[in-house]
C-alpha cells in the first residue's frame, strides 16, 4: 500500500511501469520510420522538388502526449489506486477487531464504526471469520474471541456504544491467548495504559496486527473544583500541537428544572501544552446548580465532568439562642460552627424570616428554645418543603422545655426534662466519650477520636422509635446525635453545645467531618479509600461513552473502597453516586490521570481510521485482466463485484479504458 | 560481367591486380560484343589510300610506274593503275563516363550502367579498330591510335574508376573531323555538359551521345519518407513521400533527354538512351552505324 494524498496504490510495484515511458516515448516517436537511405544517380534530377504532400515526419507532440496519457493511466489503472485508501486487512485468517471501545474512542465512534463496517465488509466478501470484542467489556464468557460470520457482525455494528470506563488489557492477555491463530484489527482510543504491550504480543503471537488510530486527539476534562468562587476545571489534550481554543459549558437546571447551559467559558491550550486551565465565574446560586461541565463538540464521557457535593456550597442560616456579647466570642454558640462552615459554605446570620427569605439549604439553630408560632410554621414549612434543620442543645433548649410532653415537628425526638450532668465535680462518674458509629449511621466509618468527652447532654425519652432516630451514641448509649424525617426535610439534633461548654465536641476535626456527612458543609476533594471504608454508594445517574448521563439502571451498590481505587468497568462504571446525604460524582478522567499517547512498538502496521472506502478493485482474489482492449462495462462490473461504494473510482476505470483508443 | 560489378572506383584506383583481374573479363565482353556484329570496313566509295580493290583505270602521265598493275595490263593495250578504295582512317575519342553515378542499378540482375557503359565503349572501340580506324580515350592525351595494342590500353583505362559523383567530359584537343563517342548518364551539372558539348563541336568534332539510363531511373518507383543520395554520398535530397514526386522527376528526366536531343541536334550530334535492361547489341548497332556510318 502506497499513498499519495488521497489515492493509494494496492499494488505499487506496477508503477514501476511508468518507468518504462521514456522507451515507450522513444518508441511512439519513431512510429513513422526512418527515412530509408536510397543511393540513386538521379537525385539531381529531384534537387529542388517539394514535397507537395506533408506526411508528418514525426508524431505530433499532443498524439504523443494522449499516448503517453493513455499508457499512464493504464499503468496507474493496473496499480489499483484506490481513492482514500482504507486499508485492507487482507487474508484469510479469522479477524478479530479489537475495539478499545473507552471514552476516549467516542470522540471518534462515527468513524470507528465506518471504519469496522468497511472491514466487515471485506470480511465478508473475503469470507472470513470475525470476532469483534470491545476491549472496555472485558472477557466474557468462556469462548471471549467468538469468530463467526462476518455479516452477523455488521448487523450488530450500529449497536454498539463505546463504554465510558478504559479497558483493562490485562484481562485480555489470557483470551488472547487460548484462541487459534488469527488476525487482528486494533481500533485503539491511542491512550497510553498499561499492559498494551504485553497484549500487543499476544496477538502478535497469533498473527498479522493492524492498528488504527484516530489523527484526531483525544480531548478531555480532568477535575472540577472551586477556586477563588469560580468554578475551575482543567481540559487535557493527548497530543501537545498547536494552539488550540475550547469552550465548555456548565449545565444544570434552570428554576423550571429543565437542563440547560447555565454559563460558557473559554480557554486555549498554549501551544505545546496539554493541559489548560479554564475558570467560570458564576454567582453561587448558578453555580450551585450546575450539574456538569462539558467540551463543547466532543462527545464523550471524558468531555464530561459531574460535579457532586465538592462545589456545592449550601447556604447555612446560623441562628443563635442569645444577642451575643461582646469579649465572649469563644463561648458563643455559633463560634464553632461559623469556623467550621465559613470555608466550605455560605453562612447567614440574620434573624428567622430574614434567613428563610434566603431559602438557605440548611438552618442550624444553636441553643434556641422556643419560637414563636410564626416562627414555628415558617421552619416547618420550609423543614417540610426540603429544609435541613440541625439543632444543638444548650441550656436555653433544655429550660424550654421544649418537646417534652410532646415530640415537637422540630425536634427529632421528646427530650426529657432536666438532661443530665456527668463527670462534673458534683456528680458521679467521668466524662462519657462516643461509641463507634452503627452501620446505619451516616457517619459510618467515622474514627472516633479519644479526646471527644461529653459532659453534659440533653436526653432523649426512650420512646420506641429512639433507637432507629439515633445517628451517634455515647458509649452507655444515650443517644449523642438523633434525627428524624419530616416532610421532604430532615431535623438533626445534637444532644450537646455548639460551643465547648458540654462537651469537646466542637473542639475536635470530627464536628467537621460530621457536619460534611450531614452534607452541610461541602466534602474534601478527593476521595480517601480510609474514610470510605465500609460505605456502600449506590449508582444515582451514569455516564455512557458518550457523555450522556442516564439514570443508573439496577446496579448494585459499589463499596467505599472500590470507589476510592477509581478503576472503573463494567460494575463500576463513571457517574454519580450515592451514599446517605452524600453524592459523590466520579467522572471518566479522574483527576490525577496524565494522557499521554500510546506508544506502539515500532514496526505496528497502522492503518487510516478516517478514510472511508471508496473502492478497492482488487481484493486479491484475481488479478484484474482487463488490457487496453478492455471496455468500461467491464471494469464497472469487477468495480461493482469488489463492493464499489463510491463513483469516483469507476469515473477512474473509465479513464483507464481509454487505452483501448 | 559479374565479376566487373564488384567494381568499384576507390578499390580500382588503389589495387592494380583487382583491376587486372578486371580487364579480361571487360576485354572478353566487349570482343564478345563486337563479335555480334561482322561489318567490313567500311570504303569511302572512291578510289584512295586503302586496302581494298577499287577499280583499275588507264594509266596517265605521272603515274609512277609501280603503280601499274601489269596483269590487267597484259590483257590489255593499255597500261591500268590499279586503285584501292579510299578508306579514311577516321579518329574516334572515346569517353566513357565512369564516375559514382555510374555505379547504380536498379535491380541485381541488371548491369551497373557504368559496366554497361565500358562494354558499349570498349565494343565499339574493338569495332572501330576492326575497321582500321584509330580509337582514343578522351582522358587519354595523345591522340587516337589503332591496332589491338590501343584497344588493350583503353580497357586497361577503362576498368578504373572515377571519384567523382558525376562525370564531365575531359577537355581534350580533338583534330577536325574527328569523331567522339560520349557515353555517360548525363544526370550531372548540366551546363557542365553543355559546355564539353559545345566545346567538341567548336573543334568541328561530331559524334554521337549515349545516354545509359537504369530502368529505375525512368520509372521513379519508390515510396515513402526516403533521403536519396547520390552514388557518391555528394548530394543528398530529403523526401517524405517520395512517391509525389514522381511526376515531377519523370518531367525533369523527360526534360533532359530533350534537352540533350535538341543540344546533339543543333551541333550535328547523334543522341541515343540506352537502358540497362536492353541489350547491348542493339545499342552497339546504333553505335556504329552513327559513327562508321557515312560522314556527313
Amino acid at each position: 500500500m502506497m499513498a499519495f494524498g488521497s489515492i493509494g496504490f494496492l499494488a505499487p510495484v506496477l508503477l514501476l511501469g511508468l518507468l518504462a515511458l521514456p522507451i515507450l516515448w522513444f518508441l511512439l516517436r519513431a512510429v513513422p520510420p526512418a527515412p530509408l537511405r536510397r543511393r540513386f544517380p538521379a537525385v539531381s534530377l529531384l534537387l529542388g522538388l517539394e514535397d507537395k504532400e506533408t506526411t508528418p515526419d514525426r508524431t505530433p507532440w499532443w498524439l504523443l502526449l494522449l499516448r503517453m496519457a493513455a499508457i499512464a493511466a493504464a499503468i496507474l489503472a493496473f496499480a489499483q489506486p484506490v481513492l482514500n485508501p482504507t486499508d485492507r486487512v487482507a487474508g484469510r485468517a479469522p479477524l478479530l477487531i479489537a475495539m478499545d471501545g473507552s471514552w476516549a474512542s467516542a470522540q471518534t465512534w462515527g468513524q470507528r464504526q465506518d471504519k469496522l463496517t468497511e472491514v466487515l465488509q471485506f470480511a465478508v466478501q473475503d469470507g472470513r471469520p470475525v470476532a469483534v470484542v470491545l476491549l472496555s467489556d472485558g472477557p466474557r464468557g468462556e469462548n471471549p474471541l467468538n469468530f463467526v460470520n462476518a455479516s452477523d457482525w455488521l448487523n450488530k455494528v450500529d449497536g454498539l456504544e463505546p463504554n465510558a470506563w478504559e479497558p483493562v488489557y490485562e484481562d485480555w492477555v489470557q483470551a488472547a491467548e487460548t484462541s487459534e491463530a488469527y488476525e487482528t484489527l486494533w481500533l485503539s482510543d491511542g491512550l497510553a495504559r498499561e499492559g498494551r504491550d504485553d497484549l500487543m504480543t499476544a496477538f502478535v503471537e497469533k498473527g498479522d496486527v493492524s492498528v488504527a488510530e484516530a489523527e484526531a486527539g483525544v480531548l478531555a476534562l480532568r477535575g472540577i473544583g472551586i477556586e477563588s468562587g469560580a468554578l475551575s476545571t482543567t481540559a487535557v489534550r493527548v497530543n501537545a500541537g498547536g494552539p488550540l481554543e475550547f469552550t465548555v459549558q456548565a449545565e444544570g437546571p434552570d428554576p423550571a428544572g429543565i437542563t440547560r447551559a447555565l454559563a460558557q467559558g473559554s480557554g486555549a491550550f498554549e501551544d505545546g501544552a496539554t493541559e489548560a486551565e479554564l475558570a467560570i465565574e458564576l454567582p453561587s446560586e448558578l453555580r450551585n446548580r450546575v450539574k456538569r461541565v462539558v467540551l463543547d463538540t466532543v462527545r464523550s464521557a471524558g468531555a464530561v465532568v459531574v460535579t457532586d457535593d465538592s462545589i456545592q456550597r449550601r447556604k447555612v442560616a446560623l441562628i443563635g439562642g442569645s444577642t451575643e456579647q461582646e469579649g465572649a466570642v469563644l463561648v458563643s454558640p455559633l463560634h464553632f460552627l461559623r469556623k467550621a462552615l465559613v470555608p466550605t459554605a455560605d453562612v447567614i446570620e440574620a434573624g428567622f424570616m430574614d434567613s428563610l427569605q434566603a431559602n438557605p439549604d440548611v438552618m442550624i439553630l444553636a441553643d434556641v428554645g422556643d419560637m414563636s408560632g410564626q416562627e414555628t410554621r415558617a421552619v416547618r414549612e420550609w423543614v417540610e418543603s426540603g429544609g435541613m434543620l440541625v439543632r444543638f442543645a444548650g441550656p436555653r433548649l433544655a429550660a424550654s422545655g421544649l418537646g417534652q410532653s410532646s415530640e415537637h415537628p422540630l425536634l427529632p425526638v421528646r427530650l426529657r426534662a432536666g438532661g443530665r450532668n456527668v463527670g462534673g465535680a458534683m456528680s458521679w462518674g467521668s466524662p462519657k466519650g462516643l461509641q463507634a458509629f452503627p452501620e446505619s449511621s451516616p457517619f459510618f466509618g467515622l474514627t472516633v477520636p479519644s479526646d471527644v468527652l461529653v459532659e453534659s447532654q440533653v436526653m432523649a425519652q426512650p420512646d420506641p422509635n429512639l433507637s432507629e432516630r439515633v445517628l451517634a451514641a455515647l458509649v452507655d448509649g444515650t443517644p449523642l446525635v438523633t434525627a428524624k424525617d419530616q416532610g421532604a426535610g430532615r431535623v438533626v439534633l445534637f444532644h450537646v453545645t455548639a460551643n465547648a461548654e458540654w462537651s469537646s465536641l466542637p473542639l475536635s476535626g470530627l464536628f467537621v467531618q460530621l457536619l460534611e456527612r450531614l452534607a452541610i458543609s461541602a466534602r474534601s476533594a478527593t476521595l480517601d479509600a480510609a474514610e470510605l471504608e465500609g460505605t456502600v454508594w449506590v449508582p444515582e445517574q451514569v455516564l455512557d461513552g458518550f457523555g450522556v448521563l442516564r439514570d443508573a439502571p439496577a446496579l448494585a451498590g459499589v463499596d467505599g473502597a472500590r470507589l476510592a481505587g477509581g478503576v472503573f468497568g463494567a460494575d463500576m462504571p463513571p457517574g454519580v453516586y450515592v451514599s446517605g446525604e452524600r453524592r459523590v460524582a466520579l467522572n471518566a478522567v479522574p483527576a490525577d490521570r496524565v494522557l499521554e499517547a500510546a506508544s506502539w512498538p515500532v514496526g505496528t502496521n497502522f492503518l487510516s481510521l478516517t478514510a472511508v472506502a471508496s473502492v478497492v478493485v482488487n481484493g486479491g482474489t484475481g488479478v484484474v485482466v482487463c488490457g487496453c482492449a478492455g471496455n468500461a462495462a467491464g471494469w464497472r462490473a469487477l468495480v461493482a463485484a469488489r463492493g464499489c461504494r463510491g463513483d469516483g473510482a469507476c469515473g477512474f476505470a473509465d479513464d483507464a479504458s481509454g487505452c483501448a483508443g | 560481367m559479374n565479376d566487373a560489378a564488384h567494381i568499384t572506383p576507390d578499390q580500382l584506383r588503389s589495387d592494380a591486380e583487382e583491376a587486372a583481374a578486371g580487364f579480361p573479363a571487360l576485354m572478353a565482353a566487349a570482343d564478345q560484343l563486337a563479335a555480334t556484329i561482322s561489318l567490313g570496313a567500311h570504303g569511302r566509295r572512291r578510289a584512295g589510300p586503302g586496302d581494298e580493290f577499287w577499280q583499275y583505270r588507264p594509266a596517265t602521265a605521272g603515274d609512277p610506274l609501280r603503280e601499274i598493275d601489269w596483269r590487267r595490263s597484259a590483257r590489255a593495250d593499255a597500261h591500268f593503275v590499279r586503285q584501292m578504295e579510299w578508306q579514311n582512317l577516321q579518329a574516334v575519342h572515346l569517353w566513357v563516363d565512369r564516375s559514382a553515378s555510374m555505379q547504380y542499378r536498379g535491380a541485381k540482375d541488371l548491369p551497373l550502367k557504368g559496366e554497361r557503359a565500358r562494354i558499349l565503349g570498349l565494343a565499339s572501340a574493338i569495332l572501330l579498330a576492326k575497321a582500321g580506324e584509330s580509337v582514343g580515350l578522351m582522358e587519354d592525351p595523345q591522340p587516337p591510335k589503332h591496332g589491338r595494342g590501343q584497344i588493350t590500353k583503353m580497357a586497361m583505362r577503362l576498368v578504373e574508376g572515377a571519384q567523382d559523383d558525376y562525370g564531365v567530359p575531359p577537355n581534350k584537343e580533338m583534330v577536325r573531323g574527328n569523331r567522339a563517342l560520349l557515353i555517360s548518364d548525363f544526370l550531372g551539372d548540366w551546363e557542365r555538359v553543355i559546355d564539353a558539348l559545345s566545346r567538341a563541336a567548336d573543334q568541328r568534332v561530331q559524334g554521337c551521345l549515349v545516354q545509359v539510363l537504369d530502368p529505375t531511373e525512368e520509372s521513379f518507383p519508390f515510396d515513402g519518407r526516403t533521403i536519396f543520395e547520390s552514388m557518391g554520398g555528394g548530394v543528398s535530397f530529403e523526401t517524405r513521400r517520395a512517391k509525389a514526386l514522381r511526376d515531377d522527376y519523370l518531367a525533369r528526366l523527360a526534360e533532359r533527354k530533350d534537352q540533350l536531343e535538341a543540344l546533339a541536334r543543333r551541333t550535328g550530334w547523334m543522341y541515343l538512351c540506352h537502358h540497362t535492361d536492353q541489350p547491348a547489341q542493339s545499342a552497339l548497332m546504333w553505335i556504329h552505324n552513327a559513327i562508321a556510318g557515312p560522314a556527313r
